[in-house]
Protein backbone atom coordinates (compact mmCIF):
# COMPACT_ATOMS: atom_id res chain seq x y z
CA UNK A 1 0.00 0.00 0.00
CA UNK A 2 1.27 3.21 -1.03
CA UNK A 3 -1.40 5.45 -0.34
CA UNK A 4 -1.36 7.95 2.36
CA UNK A 5 -2.52 6.99 5.56
CA UNK A 6 -6.72 7.26 6.35
CA UNK A 7 -6.07 6.81 10.09
CA UNK A 8 -2.86 7.24 12.06
CA UNK A 9 -2.16 6.63 15.00
CA UNK A 10 0.72 6.96 17.36
CA UNK A 11 1.84 6.25 20.93
CA UNK A 12 -1.61 5.86 22.34
CA UNK A 13 -2.41 5.56 26.39
CA UNK A 14 -5.30 5.56 28.19
CA UNK A 15 -5.78 3.79 31.49
CA UNK A 16 -8.74 3.36 34.12
CA UNK A 17 -8.02 3.58 37.81
CA UNK A 18 -4.46 2.77 37.37
CA UNK A 19 -4.78 -0.27 34.99
CA UNK A 20 -3.25 0.95 31.73
CA UNK A 21 -5.95 -0.28 29.24
CA UNK A 22 -4.12 0.91 26.06
CA UNK A 23 -0.64 1.00 26.00
CA UNK A 24 1.80 3.01 23.33
CA UNK A 25 0.29 1.67 20.40
CA UNK A 26 0.91 2.97 16.81
CA UNK A 27 -0.65 1.64 13.77
CA UNK A 28 -1.55 3.41 10.36
CA UNK A 29 -4.75 2.19 7.80
CA UNK A 30 -4.31 3.02 4.58
CA UNK A 31 -6.28 4.52 1.63
CA UNK A 32 -8.66 1.05 1.08
CA UNK A 33 -6.78 -0.62 3.26
CA UNK A 34 -9.02 -3.80 5.93
CA UNK A 35 -7.22 -4.09 8.92
CA UNK A 36 -8.67 -6.92 11.31
CA UNK A 37 -7.62 -6.81 14.97
CA UNK A 38 -7.55 -9.84 17.24
CA UNK A 39 -7.39 -10.62 20.72
CA UNK A 40 -8.91 -11.60 24.24
CA UNK A 41 -11.79 -9.68 26.08
CA UNK A 42 -10.28 -7.17 27.59
CA UNK A 43 -7.31 -6.93 25.38
CA UNK A 44 -7.88 -3.22 24.82
CA UNK A 45 -9.84 -3.49 21.45
CA UNK A 46 -13.04 -1.82 21.93
CA UNK A 47 -11.28 0.73 23.98
CA UNK A 48 -9.22 1.65 20.97
CA UNK A 49 -12.17 2.37 19.01
CA UNK A 50 -13.87 4.03 21.51
CA UNK A 51 -10.39 6.29 21.23
CA UNK A 52 -10.45 6.63 17.48
CA UNK A 53 -14.51 7.84 17.53
CA UNK A 54 -14.12 10.46 20.30
CA UNK A 55 -15.54 8.96 22.90
CA UNK A 56 -13.10 8.24 25.15
CA UNK A 57 -9.75 10.93 24.93
CA UNK A 58 -6.36 9.29 25.12
CA UNK A 59 -4.02 10.38 28.40
CA UNK A 60 -1.14 10.41 25.43
CA UNK A 61 -0.61 10.03 22.14
CA UNK A 62 -2.04 11.08 18.80
CA UNK A 63 -4.84 9.93 16.14
CA UNK A 64 -4.83 11.56 12.95
CA UNK A 65 -7.55 11.04 10.15
CA UNK A 66 -6.25 11.96 6.94
CA UNK A 67 -3.42 14.23 8.68
CA UNK A 68 -5.60 15.89 10.73
CA UNK A 69 -5.71 16.02 14.58
CA UNK A 70 -8.79 14.45 15.70
CA UNK A 71 -8.35 14.13 19.45
CA UNK A 72 -10.25 16.27 21.64
CA UNK A 73 -13.19 15.70 18.75
CA UNK A 74 -16.62 14.57 19.97
CA UNK A 75 -17.90 11.62 18.44
CA UNK A 76 -20.49 13.66 15.80
CA UNK A 77 -17.56 15.60 14.85
CA UNK A 78 -15.56 12.81 13.65
CA UNK A 79 -18.66 10.92 12.03
CA UNK A 80 -18.90 14.17 10.30
CA UNK A 81 -15.65 13.66 9.18
CA UNK A 82 -16.24 10.56 7.83
CA UNK A 83 -15.42 7.74 10.57
CA UNK A 84 -18.84 5.83 10.83
CA UNK A 85 -18.83 2.84 13.32
CA UNK A 86 -20.75 -0.09 14.07
CA UNK A 87 -21.03 -1.26 17.68
CA UNK A 88 -20.38 -4.75 19.80
CA UNK A 89 -23.97 -4.53 20.84
CA UNK A 90 -26.09 -2.46 18.67
CA UNK A 91 -27.20 0.40 19.41
CA UNK A 92 -30.97 1.03 17.66
CA UNK A 93 -34.32 2.34 18.41
CA UNK A 94 -36.26 -0.40 19.93
CA UNK A 95 -40.02 1.03 18.92
CA UNK A 96 -38.64 2.44 15.05
CA UNK A 97 -38.88 0.21 12.27
CA UNK A 98 -35.68 -1.50 10.60
CA UNK A 99 -36.65 0.61 6.93
CA UNK A 100 -36.49 3.85 9.34
CA UNK A 101 -33.51 3.27 10.74
CA UNK A 102 -32.14 3.56 7.45
CA UNK A 103 -33.81 6.67 6.40
CA UNK A 104 -32.93 8.64 9.44
CA UNK A 105 -29.13 6.96 8.75
CA UNK A 106 -29.39 8.34 5.13
CA UNK A 107 -30.67 11.70 6.16
CA UNK A 108 -28.40 12.59 8.70
CA UNK A 109 -25.44 12.35 6.19
CA UNK A 110 -27.28 14.27 3.74
CA UNK A 111 -27.87 18.40 3.56
CA UNK A 112 -31.42 19.38 4.60
CA UNK A 113 -31.39 17.03 7.79
CA UNK A 114 -32.37 20.38 9.86
CA UNK A 115 -35.16 20.83 7.34
CA UNK A 116 -38.70 20.99 9.52
CA UNK A 117 -40.57 20.17 6.49
CA UNK A 118 -38.64 17.67 4.51
CA UNK A 119 -39.98 14.34 4.86
CA UNK A 120 -37.87 11.02 6.71
CA UNK A 121 -38.85 9.17 3.71
CA UNK A 122 -37.73 11.36 0.81
CA UNK A 123 -38.11 9.58 -2.46
CA UNK A 124 -34.83 10.79 -3.17
CA UNK A 125 -33.11 8.10 -0.81
CA UNK A 126 -35.78 5.10 -1.97
CA UNK A 127 -33.20 3.64 -4.37
CA UNK A 128 -30.37 3.66 -1.88
CA UNK A 129 -32.61 2.28 1.17
CA UNK A 130 -34.18 -0.57 -1.37
CA UNK A 131 -30.22 -1.26 -2.42
CA UNK A 132 -29.72 -1.43 1.85
CA UNK A 133 -32.12 -3.67 2.67
CA UNK A 134 -31.56 -5.94 -0.28
CA UNK A 135 -27.47 -6.45 0.18
CA UNK A 136 -28.12 -7.16 4.03
CA UNK A 137 -31.05 -9.10 3.08
CA UNK A 138 -33.52 -7.24 5.59
CA UNK A 139 -36.25 -6.75 2.70
CA UNK A 140 -37.88 -8.88 4.53
CA UNK A 141 -38.13 -7.19 8.00
CA UNK A 142 -38.23 -3.48 6.93
CA UNK A 143 -41.74 -2.77 8.72
CA UNK A 144 -40.60 -4.58 11.69
CA UNK A 145 -40.32 -2.64 14.98
CA UNK A 146 -36.24 -3.36 15.71
CA UNK A 147 -37.28 -4.99 19.01
CA UNK A 148 -38.94 -7.78 16.89
CA UNK A 149 -35.80 -8.72 14.67
CA UNK A 150 -33.76 -11.41 15.39
CA UNK A 151 -30.39 -10.01 17.19
CA UNK A 152 -28.39 -11.24 14.05
CA UNK A 153 -30.54 -8.58 12.02
CA UNK A 154 -29.82 -6.04 14.52
CA UNK A 155 -26.27 -6.08 14.13
CA UNK A 156 -26.73 -6.12 10.17
CA UNK A 157 -28.63 -2.93 10.42
CA UNK A 158 -26.07 -1.35 12.62
CA UNK A 159 -23.76 -2.02 9.91
CA UNK A 160 -25.91 -0.95 7.16
CA UNK A 161 -26.39 2.62 8.90
CA UNK A 162 -22.76 3.14 9.72
CA UNK A 163 -22.02 2.62 6.00
CA UNK A 164 -25.29 4.40 5.03
CA UNK A 165 -23.07 7.57 6.30
CA UNK A 166 -20.62 7.03 3.43
CA UNK A 167 -17.59 6.94 5.22
CA UNK A 168 -14.39 6.78 4.13
CA UNK A 169 -13.12 5.10 7.86
CA UNK A 170 -15.53 2.14 9.23
CA UNK A 171 -14.83 1.04 12.57
CA UNK A 172 -16.39 -2.83 12.87
CA UNK A 173 -16.70 -4.06 16.35
CA UNK A 174 -17.31 -7.97 15.64
CA UNK A 175 -19.89 -7.31 12.58
CA UNK A 176 -20.88 -11.06 12.43
CA UNK A 177 -20.88 -12.01 16.12
CA UNK A 178 -25.03 -12.86 16.72
CA UNK A 179 -25.15 -14.10 12.74
CA UNK A 180 -25.23 -17.21 12.50
CA UNK A 181 -21.73 -19.19 11.27
CA UNK A 182 -23.69 -20.55 8.20
CA UNK A 183 -24.03 -17.01 6.72
CA UNK A 184 -21.22 -15.36 8.28
CA UNK A 185 -18.75 -16.30 4.90
CA UNK A 186 -20.84 -15.44 2.90
CA UNK A 187 -22.32 -11.53 4.32
CA UNK A 188 -18.16 -10.91 4.96
CA UNK A 189 -17.40 -11.35 1.44
CA UNK A 190 -20.20 -9.40 0.09
CA UNK A 191 -19.27 -6.55 3.07
CA UNK A 192 -15.54 -6.64 2.51
CA UNK A 193 -16.44 -6.51 -1.48
CA UNK A 194 -18.88 -3.43 -0.61
CA UNK A 195 -16.22 -1.58 1.13
CA UNK A 196 -13.55 -2.24 -1.67
CA UNK A 197 -15.70 -1.14 -4.30
CA UNK A 198 -16.31 2.27 -2.44
CA UNK A 199 -12.46 2.41 -1.53
CA UNK A 200 -13.65 2.35 1.82
CA UNK A 201 -11.23 1.54 4.53
CA UNK A 202 -11.90 -0.57 7.60
CA UNK A 203 -10.47 -1.81 11.24
CA UNK A 204 -12.53 -4.59 12.14
CA UNK A 205 -12.67 -6.58 15.21
CA UNK A 206 -13.22 -9.88 15.13
CA UNK A 207 -12.62 -13.37 17.24
CA UNK A 208 -13.35 -15.86 14.08
CA UNK A 209 -9.64 -16.70 12.38
CA UNK A 210 -11.26 -17.98 9.41
CA UNK A 211 -12.68 -14.85 8.68
CA UNK A 212 -9.58 -12.66 9.56
CA UNK A 213 -7.36 -15.06 7.19
CA UNK A 214 -9.91 -14.43 4.44
CA UNK A 215 -10.44 -10.61 4.38
CA UNK A 216 -8.01 -8.58 6.38
CA UNK A 217 -4.87 -6.97 4.74
CA UNK A 218 -2.92 -6.70 7.57
CA UNK A 219 -4.09 -7.93 11.30
CA UNK A 220 -2.74 -6.63 14.68
CA UNK A 221 -2.61 -8.61 17.55
CA UNK A 222 -3.31 -7.87 20.73
CA UNK A 223 -3.02 -8.57 24.58
CA UNK A 224 -2.62 -6.68 27.96
CA UNK A 225 -3.65 -3.14 25.89
CA UNK A 226 -0.55 -3.57 23.70
CA UNK A 227 -0.21 -4.72 19.67
CA UNK A 228 2.61 -7.28 19.64
CA UNK A 229 2.79 -8.34 16.68
CA UNK A 230 1.37 -6.19 13.46
CA UNK A 231 1.81 -7.50 9.36
CA UNK A 232 -0.06 -10.15 7.05
CA UNK A 233 -2.82 -12.35 8.37
CA UNK A 234 -0.53 -16.08 7.41
CA UNK A 235 2.21 -14.64 9.53
CA UNK A 236 0.64 -12.89 12.27
CA UNK A 237 -1.69 -15.65 12.39
CA UNK A 238 1.55 -18.45 12.16
CA UNK A 239 3.17 -16.81 14.86
CA UNK A 240 3.69 -18.71 17.71
CA UNK A 241 3.06 -16.05 20.15
CA UNK A 242 0.13 -15.24 18.57
CA UNK A 243 -1.54 -18.61 19.24
CA UNK A 244 -0.19 -18.71 22.61
CA UNK A 245 -1.98 -15.28 23.46
CA UNK A 246 -4.81 -15.03 21.60
CA UNK A 247 -5.98 -18.26 20.05
CA UNK B 1 -51.60 3.77 2.33
CA UNK B 2 -52.99 6.73 -0.02
CA UNK B 3 -56.91 5.39 1.21
CA UNK B 4 -55.15 5.89 4.84
CA UNK B 5 -54.00 9.02 3.82
CA UNK B 6 -57.51 10.29 2.51
CA UNK B 7 -59.40 9.13 5.17
CA UNK B 8 -56.86 11.03 7.46
CA UNK B 9 -57.49 14.02 5.94
CA UNK B 10 -61.01 13.63 5.65
CA UNK B 11 -61.26 13.39 9.38
CA UNK B 12 -59.18 16.67 9.76
CA UNK B 13 -61.67 17.90 7.69
CA UNK B 14 -64.21 17.40 9.31
CA UNK B 15 -62.92 18.25 12.95
CA UNK B 16 -61.70 21.63 11.71
CA UNK B 17 -64.96 22.18 10.24
CA UNK B 18 -67.02 21.20 13.42
CA UNK B 19 -64.70 23.46 15.59
CA UNK B 20 -65.24 25.96 13.25
CA UNK B 21 -69.59 25.55 13.35
CA UNK B 22 -68.79 26.08 17.19
CA UNK B 23 -69.31 29.82 17.63
CA UNK B 24 -72.51 29.30 15.95
CA UNK B 25 -73.94 26.53 17.19
CA UNK B 26 -72.96 28.32 20.82
CA UNK B 27 -72.44 31.76 20.55
CA UNK B 28 -72.13 32.48 24.03
CA UNK B 29 -69.24 30.10 24.77
CA UNK B 30 -67.03 31.46 22.38
CA UNK B 31 -64.79 32.81 24.29
CA UNK B 32 -64.34 29.41 26.02
CA UNK B 33 -63.84 27.78 22.85
CA UNK B 34 -61.14 30.42 22.03
CA UNK B 35 -59.35 29.87 25.47
CA UNK B 36 -59.17 26.01 25.23
CA UNK B 37 -57.32 26.71 21.27
CA UNK B 38 -55.01 28.58 23.58
CA UNK B 39 -54.16 26.29 26.33
CA UNK B 40 -54.38 23.06 23.67
CA UNK B 41 -51.32 24.92 22.08
CA UNK B 42 -49.56 24.84 24.54
CA UNK B 43 -50.61 21.70 25.71
CA UNK B 44 -49.36 20.67 22.23
CA UNK B 45 -45.92 22.47 23.02
CA UNK B 46 -45.73 20.52 26.23
CA UNK B 47 -46.55 16.94 24.69
CA UNK B 48 -43.96 17.57 21.56
CA UNK B 49 -41.05 17.71 24.36
CA UNK B 50 -42.74 14.30 25.97
CA UNK B 51 -41.80 12.36 22.67
CA UNK B 52 -38.71 12.76 23.41
CA UNK B 53 -39.14 11.78 26.98
CA UNK B 54 -39.13 15.38 28.35
CA UNK B 55 -41.13 16.96 30.97
CA UNK B 56 -40.88 20.51 31.18
CA UNK B 57 -42.66 22.23 34.15
CA UNK B 58 -42.08 25.43 32.92
CA UNK B 59 -44.06 26.46 29.90
CA UNK B 60 -45.91 28.91 31.79
CA UNK B 61 -42.70 31.72 30.96
CA UNK B 62 -43.33 31.06 26.99
CA UNK B 63 -47.06 31.50 27.19
CA UNK B 64 -46.79 34.52 29.53
CA UNK B 65 -44.09 36.11 27.04
CA UNK B 66 -46.78 35.98 24.46
CA UNK B 67 -49.26 37.14 26.59
CA UNK B 68 -47.51 39.87 27.98
CA UNK B 69 -45.55 40.63 23.75
CA UNK B 70 -49.16 41.41 23.07
CA UNK B 71 -49.93 43.87 25.81
CA UNK B 72 -46.77 45.47 25.49
CA UNK B 73 -46.86 46.01 21.43
CA UNK B 74 -50.68 46.98 21.27
CA UNK B 75 -50.66 50.09 22.88
CA UNK B 76 -47.61 51.24 19.91
CA UNK B 77 -49.10 48.77 16.82
CA UNK B 78 -52.80 48.59 17.79
CA UNK B 79 -53.63 48.36 14.09
CA UNK B 80 -52.67 45.06 13.81
CA UNK B 81 -54.73 44.40 16.76
CA UNK B 82 -55.64 40.75 16.83
CA UNK B 83 -52.28 39.78 14.02
CA UNK B 84 -50.40 40.78 17.23
CA UNK B 85 -50.62 37.09 18.38
CA UNK B 86 -47.97 36.03 15.76
CA UNK B 87 -45.48 38.39 18.01
CA UNK B 88 -46.94 36.70 20.92
CA UNK B 89 -45.87 33.23 19.34
CA UNK B 90 -42.59 34.96 18.05
CA UNK B 91 -41.63 35.92 21.58
CA UNK B 92 -42.03 32.52 23.20
CA UNK B 93 -40.31 30.82 20.23
CA UNK B 94 -37.18 33.38 20.78
CA UNK B 95 -37.32 32.96 24.63
CA UNK B 96 -37.33 29.14 24.34
CA UNK B 97 -34.43 29.77 22.20
CA UNK B 98 -32.75 31.75 24.62
CA UNK B 99 -33.48 29.82 27.27
CA UNK B 100 -33.32 26.37 25.92
CA UNK B 101 -29.33 26.75 25.16
CA UNK B 102 -28.86 26.31 28.12
CA UNK B 103 -31.71 23.93 29.25
CA UNK B 104 -31.67 21.45 26.51
CA UNK B 105 -28.30 19.89 28.10
CA UNK B 106 -30.26 18.23 30.60
CA UNK B 107 -32.07 15.35 30.74
CA UNK B 108 -35.31 13.47 33.28
CA UNK B 109 -35.53 15.37 36.73
CA UNK B 110 -33.19 18.13 35.98
CA UNK B 111 -34.76 19.34 32.33
CA UNK B 112 -37.89 19.15 34.54
CA UNK B 113 -36.78 21.44 37.69
CA UNK B 114 -34.75 23.52 35.12
CA UNK B 115 -37.85 24.78 33.54
CA UNK B 116 -39.71 25.24 36.62
CA UNK B 117 -36.70 27.29 38.08
CA UNK B 118 -36.43 29.58 35.07
CA UNK B 119 -40.15 30.04 34.94
CA UNK B 120 -40.52 31.21 38.41
CA UNK B 121 -37.14 33.60 38.06
CA UNK B 122 -38.83 35.23 35.22
CA UNK B 123 -42.32 35.35 37.99
CA UNK B 124 -40.27 37.06 40.43
CA UNK B 125 -38.41 39.40 38.11
CA UNK B 126 -41.97 40.43 36.73
CA UNK B 127 -43.54 40.94 40.02
CA UNK B 128 -40.91 43.11 40.67
CA UNK B 129 -40.58 45.36 37.42
CA UNK B 130 -43.44 47.46 37.93
CA UNK B 131 -42.76 50.21 35.62
CA UNK B 132 -43.15 47.66 32.76
CA UNK B 133 -45.05 44.78 33.26
CA UNK B 134 -47.41 46.29 36.43
CA UNK B 135 -46.61 43.69 38.51
CA UNK B 136 -49.01 41.51 40.71
CA UNK B 137 -51.89 43.99 38.78
CA UNK B 138 -50.72 43.06 35.51
CA UNK B 139 -51.55 45.17 32.55
CA UNK B 140 -54.35 45.95 30.20
CA UNK B 141 -54.37 44.55 26.70
CA UNK B 142 -55.84 46.83 24.12
CA UNK B 143 -55.95 44.61 21.26
CA UNK B 144 -59.66 45.77 19.73
CA UNK B 145 -59.67 45.25 16.40
CA UNK B 146 -57.74 43.90 13.16
CA UNK B 147 -56.42 45.42 10.73
CA UNK B 148 -57.75 48.88 11.55
CA UNK B 149 -60.95 47.49 11.81
CA UNK B 150 -62.27 48.47 15.29
CA UNK B 151 -64.88 45.49 16.25
CA UNK B 152 -67.65 45.33 18.86
CA UNK B 153 -66.98 42.86 21.84
CA UNK B 154 -69.16 40.33 20.28
CA UNK B 155 -67.19 40.37 16.45
CA UNK B 156 -64.10 41.07 18.48
CA UNK B 157 -64.68 37.60 20.17
CA UNK B 158 -66.22 35.78 17.10
CA UNK B 159 -62.50 36.80 14.74
CA UNK B 160 -60.13 36.51 17.60
CA UNK B 161 -61.59 32.25 17.88
CA UNK B 162 -61.04 32.54 13.86
CA UNK B 163 -57.74 33.56 13.97
CA UNK B 164 -56.89 31.05 17.15
CA UNK B 165 -58.24 28.50 14.93
CA UNK B 166 -56.69 29.28 12.06
CA UNK B 167 -53.64 29.70 13.69
CA UNK B 168 -53.91 26.51 15.74
CA UNK B 169 -54.33 24.84 12.19
CA UNK B 170 -51.40 26.28 10.13
CA UNK B 171 -49.51 25.58 13.66
CA UNK B 172 -50.79 22.27 13.84
CA UNK B 173 -50.15 21.37 10.11
CA UNK B 174 -46.63 22.63 10.45
CA UNK B 175 -45.85 20.75 13.64
CA UNK B 176 -47.21 17.21 11.89
CA UNK B 177 -44.61 17.77 9.04
CA UNK B 178 -42.16 18.91 11.20
CA UNK B 179 -42.89 15.39 13.61
CA UNK B 180 -42.51 13.30 9.95
CA UNK B 181 -39.28 14.89 9.27
CA UNK B 182 -35.58 13.45 10.04
CA UNK B 183 -35.28 15.82 12.97
CA UNK B 184 -39.08 14.86 14.39
CA UNK B 185 -37.78 11.25 14.03
CA UNK B 186 -34.57 11.77 15.63
CA UNK B 187 -36.63 13.52 19.00
CA UNK B 188 -38.55 10.45 19.56
CA UNK B 189 -35.24 8.75 19.30
CA UNK B 190 -33.02 10.85 21.74
CA UNK B 191 -35.03 9.00 24.86
CA UNK B 192 -33.88 5.53 23.23
CA UNK B 193 -30.36 5.55 22.41
CA UNK B 194 -28.38 9.51 22.52
CA UNK B 195 -25.13 7.62 21.76
CA UNK B 196 -26.81 6.55 18.22
CA UNK B 197 -27.58 9.69 17.16
CA UNK B 198 -24.10 11.59 17.95
CA UNK B 199 -22.47 8.46 16.26
CA UNK B 200 -24.63 9.63 13.03
CA UNK B 201 -22.93 12.88 13.25
CA UNK B 202 -26.11 14.47 14.50
CA UNK B 203 -26.46 16.57 17.64
CA UNK B 204 -28.58 15.22 20.38
CA UNK B 205 -28.70 18.83 21.92
CA UNK B 206 -29.66 20.77 18.51
CA UNK B 207 -32.66 18.49 18.23
CA UNK B 208 -33.77 19.14 21.29
CA UNK B 209 -33.37 22.86 21.18
CA UNK B 210 -35.03 22.50 17.90
CA UNK B 211 -38.07 21.18 19.21
CA UNK B 212 -38.08 23.21 22.23
CA UNK B 213 -37.96 26.15 20.30
CA UNK B 214 -40.62 25.30 18.66
CA UNK B 215 -42.74 23.85 21.72
CA UNK B 216 -41.44 27.86 22.76
CA UNK B 217 -43.48 29.29 20.04
CA UNK B 218 -47.00 27.23 20.47
CA UNK B 219 -46.75 28.50 23.91
CA UNK B 220 -46.42 32.11 22.85
CA UNK B 221 -49.17 31.70 20.32
CA UNK B 222 -51.31 30.04 23.45
CA UNK B 223 -50.49 33.05 25.66
CA UNK B 224 -51.28 35.71 23.32
CA UNK B 225 -54.55 34.74 22.04
CA UNK B 226 -55.41 33.90 26.00
CA UNK B 227 -54.27 37.72 26.58
CA UNK B 228 -56.20 38.96 23.82
CA UNK B 229 -59.42 37.27 24.70
CA UNK B 230 -59.32 38.24 28.43
CA UNK B 231 -58.22 41.77 27.35
CA UNK B 232 -55.27 41.38 30.31
CA UNK B 233 -52.73 39.51 31.44
CA UNK B 234 -51.45 39.00 35.24
CA UNK B 235 -48.26 37.29 36.27
CA UNK B 236 -50.04 34.18 37.05
CA UNK B 237 -49.97 33.56 33.32
CA UNK B 238 -45.82 32.79 34.42
CA UNK B 239 -46.78 31.15 37.71
CA UNK B 240 -45.98 27.28 38.13
CA UNK B 241 -49.35 25.98 38.38
CA UNK B 242 -50.16 27.14 34.84
CA UNK B 243 -47.72 25.16 33.66
CA UNK B 244 -48.96 22.44 35.71
CA UNK B 245 -52.53 22.96 33.80
CA UNK B 246 -50.23 22.48 29.98
CA UNK B 247 -48.71 18.93 31.92
CA UNK B 248 -51.85 17.97 32.59
CA UNK B 249 -53.57 18.54 29.37
CA UNK B 250 -50.55 17.24 27.24
CA UNK B 251 -51.07 13.76 29.69
CA UNK B 252 -55.02 13.97 29.06
CA UNK B 253 -54.37 14.54 25.31
CA UNK B 254 -51.03 12.12 24.66
CA UNK B 255 -49.00 12.72 21.66
CA UNK B 256 -49.24 14.23 18.74
CA UNK B 257 -51.24 17.41 17.13
CA UNK B 258 -54.74 16.81 17.95
CA UNK B 259 -54.67 15.31 21.53
CA UNK B 260 -53.78 18.24 23.75
CA UNK B 261 -56.80 19.78 22.24
CA UNK B 262 -59.06 17.11 22.89
CA UNK B 263 -57.14 17.48 26.87
CA UNK B 264 -58.03 21.28 26.77
CA UNK B 265 -61.44 20.58 25.47
CA UNK B 266 -61.95 18.09 28.63
CA UNK B 267 -59.77 20.04 30.77
CA UNK B 268 -61.83 23.22 30.20
CA UNK B 269 -65.35 21.32 30.51
CA UNK B 270 -64.57 19.74 33.69
CA UNK B 271 -63.21 23.09 34.76
CA UNK B 272 -66.66 24.27 33.69
CA UNK B 273 -68.70 21.66 35.46
CA UNK B 274 -66.99 21.12 38.82
CA UNK B 275 -67.27 25.08 38.84
CA UNK B 276 -70.65 24.70 38.99
CA UNK B 277 -71.10 21.43 40.90
CA UNK B 278 -68.41 21.12 43.25
CA UNK B 279 -66.99 24.96 43.75
CA UNK B 280 -64.32 24.85 45.56
CA UNK B 281 -62.89 21.21 45.08
CA UNK B 282 -63.00 20.40 41.49
CA UNK B 283 -59.70 19.27 42.02
CA UNK B 284 -60.73 16.34 43.25
CA UNK B 285 -62.88 15.70 39.83
CA UNK B 286 -59.45 16.42 37.99
CA UNK B 287 -57.15 14.06 39.80
CA UNK B 288 -60.03 11.33 39.67
CA UNK B 289 -60.16 11.68 35.62
CA UNK B 290 -56.03 12.06 35.92
CA UNK B 291 -55.68 8.47 37.29
CA UNK B 292 -58.53 7.31 35.51
CA UNK B 293 -56.65 7.90 31.85
CA UNK B 294 -53.40 6.74 33.75
CA UNK B 295 -54.71 3.57 34.13
CA UNK B 296 -56.67 2.81 31.83
CA UNK B 297 -55.11 5.10 28.89
CA UNK B 298 -51.94 6.03 29.13
CA UNK B 299 -51.59 7.46 25.75
CA UNK B 300 -54.42 9.81 26.55
CA UNK B 301 -56.85 10.73 23.51
CA UNK B 302 -54.26 10.07 20.96
CA UNK B 303 -53.20 6.71 22.30
CA UNK B 304 -56.80 5.98 22.62
CA UNK B 305 -57.64 6.99 18.72
CA UNK B 306 -54.61 5.16 17.85
CA UNK B 307 -55.85 2.16 19.59
CA UNK B 308 -59.11 1.91 17.86
CA UNK B 309 -57.15 2.11 14.18
CA UNK B 310 -56.54 -1.60 13.30
CA UNK B 311 -53.38 -2.27 15.16
CA UNK B 312 -50.40 -2.44 12.98
CA UNK B 313 -46.72 -3.63 14.31
CA UNK B 314 -45.59 -0.40 12.49
CA UNK B 315 -43.21 1.54 14.61
CA UNK B 316 -44.04 4.55 17.11
CA UNK B 317 -44.15 6.96 14.45
CA UNK B 318 -47.39 6.49 11.96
Amino acid sequence: MTASPVLEVEHLDVSFGGIRAVHDVSLSVAQGEILAIIGQNGAGKSTFLNMCTGWLRPEQGEIRLAGRSIVGLKPRAITRLGVARAFQHPQLFPQASVIDHLRFALAAARPGFWNPFRPLCSPRSAREILDLLSFFALEALADLPVRAVPEGARKLLDVAMALALRPRLILLDEPTSGVSSAEKLGLMTKLIAALRARGVSAVFVEHDMDVVARFADRVAAWADGEVFRLGHPERVLADPEVKARVL
Amino acid sequence: MRAARAACFGSLAALLAASAALPFLSPANTFQFTIVLAVGAAGVGVALLLEAGLISFGHALFYGVGGYTVAVLAPSFGRFGILLVLAGAAAGGLIAGIAGLFIVRYRGVFFAMLNLAVSMVAYAMLLKSYAITGGSDGLPVPVHGMLGYALGAREFGFVLFYVALGGSALLGFSLNRYRQSPAGWGLRAVEDREIRIEYLGISANRLLLQAYVISGLLAGFGGAVAASAVGHVAPDAFYWTTSATFVVIAVLGGRGVIGPYLGAALYELLSIAAAQYLSNSWEILLGAVILLIIRFARGGFAGLAASWRLASPGPRQQ
